[in-house]
């Protein structure tokens, strides 16, 4: 009974959008009138009832989700797929909810998420606990960077050998799929983030998780940039502009540091001086990070860390209330981000290209698996962790979907079978799809991991509800504060 | 200086700093480019109006104050109305009358009411404390009302709507749409909000999705989002079920935040010149309200009270400086001016913005620095008149 009526309720949602798009014309754009100062693009102004529309449709799918024991953000994805400008396409109909010129500005709600998710991610890294744990996460995250390259690299080699439709002449595949295996290496600290909320989980599994994908995510940047260059030197295509590599990873990851430090500054002052009206000041700010980032060509994601991580371990107690904040906004901003992700999942581009998609899956989840574990039993963490531990890496999602965009963007002139075709090049069309699947099947495999690891609903528990570690006395020593520092060790200090 | 603050009118003149006028900080297709969230805040702001229109309050307001308000309105649309569309005619000279008309009952709408805050014009004593409380609550009330004129004058010029084969008014088309809406968005936001239970994260996705939700459909049919979300707040506070404290408390927690936006935003989009017409225009407009309004107020209440309320309970001063507090402009005539700019972003919307911000800065300033005589005590101190702000409280 309940989910029927969640299902009406949505039903009703959709069609009341639809009703008055019929009524106005499909969402033309109106006549401008006389002595118009600006004029709105097709889509602007559709966009407030998509973001409304994504953010109740959403949230209730995640409600439908949770009743089936799926988790919320598969939910997210699902109504994003429903309602996007594909899905309905593919059963050649002439219809979408979400058209893709309001997907194109959508894009604010989603920088703004992007921020949002990269601050909590930052302030869920205790520097404590990296110092300790540095052999963990060097052997996790090494072992994973080398098997994943190695094995998707090797496969997509193969791939575009046997797949030349895809685009990728000889000549191209080697440099191609380093950066394509580099991608594969990233995982997503937002579904991490947003799983460990979801279930209330808290422990050692979960802290060693978690810190190991925001410092990879840390490191995949400078990796990405790294393979971006090398890749361009062998196809010569110019990626860094009139500098140096070097010079252009200094300005590009110290620049946005910088900017993080001063941003993670400002907040801990305004939160320790003023403190009203968080929400508000940190929605302000995280737009004001992602304009910055876009006129300074900085990385706003790293930027949002570098001022999370700041917050958590210079002010702990002074900015406790903004990541509480923090944590009170992530439901609309992860139901948002989420919905917009699966939006872009396009089943007509899977339908022709699923064979190097299936081979990129099942070889990027075997080789998330064996990097893992190979990297948990050098490191000599728990066996909770040796065994349920890739399942937090099996996901993708918005940085994976920003570093393909960035691949297929910048190596277009390589990648287009037929110069001047329209549409998306087949490469990017197999990295999307890939990224879909994995943003479906990754939620699922990591609450299951939670729930194995004993770390589910922890946090409700209570400060007492926290064992010791059952680490061998390497792995991850989780400290007395307990997994999640945003709620848990601000508790703590608290 | 408080009231310029709470008014918002420093953050205007930041917001013109910073815009295109000064120095170009933030350029005007840029802030454009947030109309998605900014039109969720105007949504914001019509369901924070509309939620205080209960049924048991509604029912509770005195006479006085219902009078008070219709009075207004009346002397709006036919004073301010009438200099309105002379004024408009004349600058516009040349135009087509549409815009005319419809910058006559925009301005119409932003005379009607005046500034909710009393805190620097309140004199001592439960007489003021009663006037007081009426021009609070009369400036509240009177919101609702110039919501509700602003969005006739935006639907009356817009495009008719075709439906069932026949193009209609937008006047009869858009309402009907909005009404429906309301409902419809109460009905599910009441049921959504009872699957979101306690849990405040539950609470703001809801909310901000009732909000941009409801904002967007009226963006869509080219309806004020004030408008729309205020019937939506009007009808969810009015059904049974479930308990809005939470929510409302939530909602109104912002309210000074969203102000201070909505000012810089209005900077920013402001035209500072404007030429002879407009400033003419602004300047009579200032007049009007400075003469007019506190007149209206006095006599408005002067009347009422003779008629209706008995002697000794609900005295008020006859001379204060409140009544002069009725000739500064409600906030919501510049949140009204912004989104009708950006609804349509022509020169006419730029020029009515500036001229109904300039007339509320000039109120503003020129009430607060006139000097008028300190207020008398006008009766003894009853019990009775102790215990009739009281009432009032309630209702405001």
């Amino acid at each position: 009974m309940k989910a029927l009526r969640i299902v009406l309720t949505i039903l009703a949602l959709v069609g009341f959008a639809l009703l008055a798009r019929l009524l106005t014309g499909k969402g033309e754009a109106a006549p401008a009138r006389d002595g118009a100062i600006f004029h709105y693009e097709q889509g602007v102004r559709e966009t407030v009832t998509g973001l409304g529309l994504m953010l109740l449709g959403a949230w209730l799918t995640g409600k439908l989700a949770q009743l089936a024991k799926l988790s919320k953000i598969t939910g997210y994805i699902l109504f994003g797929i429903v309602i996007g400008p594909h899905f309905f396409a593919a059963l050649n109909l002439d219809f979408a909810v979400i058209g893709k010129d309001e997907l194109r500005y959508l894009k604010l709600a989603n920088n703004l998420a992007i921020a949002l998710i990269a601050l909590s991610a930052g302030g869920e890294i205790d520097l404590r606990f990296v110092r300790q744990s540095l052999k963990m996460i060097g052997c996790i995250v090494g072992s994973q960077v080398v098997v994943v390259v190695g094995l998707v690299g090797g496969a997509m080699v193969a791939v575009f050998h046997f797949m030349p439709e895809l685009g990728v002449a000889p000549g191209h595949a080697i440099a191609i799929a380093i950066v394509v295996a580099v991608i594969a290496t990233a995982s997503s600290p937002a579904v991490v983030i947003a799983l460990v909320e979801e279930v209330r989980a808290r422990g050692a599994f979960t802290q060693a998780v978690l810190t190991v994908t925001v410092c990879k995510d840390l490191i995949l940047v400078v990796l990405f940039a790294i393979a971006m260059a090398v890749a361009g030197a062998m196809l010569g295509v110019d990626t860094g502009g009139e500098h140096s590599l070097a010079a252009h990873l200094v300005m590009h990851l110290g620049g946005s540091l910088a900017i993080g430090a001063v941003f993670g500054l400002a907040l801990a002052a305004y939160v320790h001086f003023i403190g009203a009206h968080l929400a508000l000041v940190l929605i302000g700010a995280s737009f004001g990070l992602a304009l910055i980032g876009a006129r300074l060509n900085l990385e706003p994601l790293l930027a949002a860390l570098a001022a999370g991580v700041l917050m958590r371990n210079v002010y702990p107690s002074q900015t406790a209330p903004l990541f509480e904040t923090v944590r009170e906004l992530s439901v609309p901003v992860y139901a948002v981000f989420f919905a917009v992700a699966g939006c872009k999942t396009d089943p007509v581009a899977f339908a022709t290209v699923w064979p190097a998609v299936a081979a990129l899956v099942i070889v990027r989840g075997l080789a998330v698996v064996l990097g893992t574990w190979a990297g948990a039993k050098v490191a000599r963490v728990d066996a909770v962790t040796q065994r349920w531990g890739w399942t937090a890496f099996i996901s993708q999602a918005g940085v994976s979907l920003a570093l393909a965009y960035l691949l297929t963007h910048d190596f277009e002139s390589v990648l287009r079978p037929e110069e001047g075709a329209a549409g998306p090049v087949p490469l990017e069309m197999v990295l999307i799809s890939a990224i879909a699947i994995h943003e479906l099947v990754g939620p699922i495999l990591f609450k299951v991991g939670l729930g194995r690891s004993g770390d589910a609903g922890r946090e409700d528990a209570g400060p007492e509800g926290v064992e010791p570690p059952s680490t061998e006395g390497k792995g991850p020593g989780v400290s007395s504060e307990g997994g999640s520092p945003a709620a848990g060790g601000a508790k703590a200090e608290a | 200086m408080a009231a310029l603050i709470s008014g918002g009118w420093l953050a205007m003149i930041g917001g013109l700093l910073l815009g295109p006028s000064g120095f170009d900080v933030v350029t005007r297709p840029t802030l454009l480019q947030t109309f998605p969230l900014l039109e969720a805040g105007m949504g914001w702001i019509g369901l924070m109006v509309g939620l205080q229109l209960r049924r048991e309050v509604l029912k509770a307001l005195p006479n006085t104050l219902r009078k008070l308000v219709g009075v207004d309105t009346l002397m709006s649309a036919v004073v301010f109305g009438g200099a309105a569309i002379g004024l408009l005619s004349w600058c516009w000279r040349g135009r087509s009358n549409a815009p005319v008309v419809e910058g006559t009952i925009v301005l119409i709408a932003a005379a009607v009411g005046w500034a909710m805050e009393t805190r620097s014009l309140r004199g001592e004593g439960a007489a003021e404390e009663r006037l007081a409380v009426l021009v609070r609550a009369g400036g509240s009330l009177a919101s609702v009302v110039a919501i509700v004129v602003f969005a006739i004058g935006i639907m009356h010029a817009n495009h008719p709507i075709a439906l069932g084969g026949r193009a209609w008014p937008a006047l009869v088309i858009a309402p009907a749409m909005c009404a429906a809406l309301a409902v419809f968005m109460g009905v599910a936001g009441r049921y959504m909000l009872t699957l979101a239970g306690k849990q405040t994260e539950y609470q703001l996705a809801v909310f901000i999705g009732v909000v941009a939700f409801v904002a967007g459909i009226a963006t869509e049919l080219e309806t004020p989002s004030l408008f729309a979300a205020l019937l939506t707040g009007a009808v969810m506070a009015n059904l049974k079920g479930v308990d809005l404290r939470r929510f409302e408390r939530f909602i109104l927690g912002a309210e000074h935040a969203l102000a201070v936006i909505f000012a810089i935003v209005a900077g920013v989009l402001l035209d500072p010149v404007i030429g002879w017409g407009g400033l003419i225009a602004a300047l009579s407009l200032v007049a009007l309200r400075l003469i007019g309004k506190p007149m209206m107020m006095r006599g408005a209440l002067r009347s009422q009270r003779a008629r209706h309320d008995p002697p000794g309970k609900g005295e008020l001063p006859a001379r204060s400086r409140l009544y002069a507090g009725a000739a500064r402009q409600s906030p919501i005539a510049t949140v009204m001016l912004v989104s009708l700019v950006l609804a349509h972003p022509t020169e006419a919307s730029q020029e009515l913005l500036t001229i109904v911000a300039l007339t509320g800065l000039l109120c503003e300033v020129l009430t607060i620095a006139r000097r008028t005589p300190a207020p008398k005590a006008t009766a003894p101190e009853t019990a009775a008149n102790a215990a009739a702000p009281e009432q009032e409280g309630a209702a405001s």
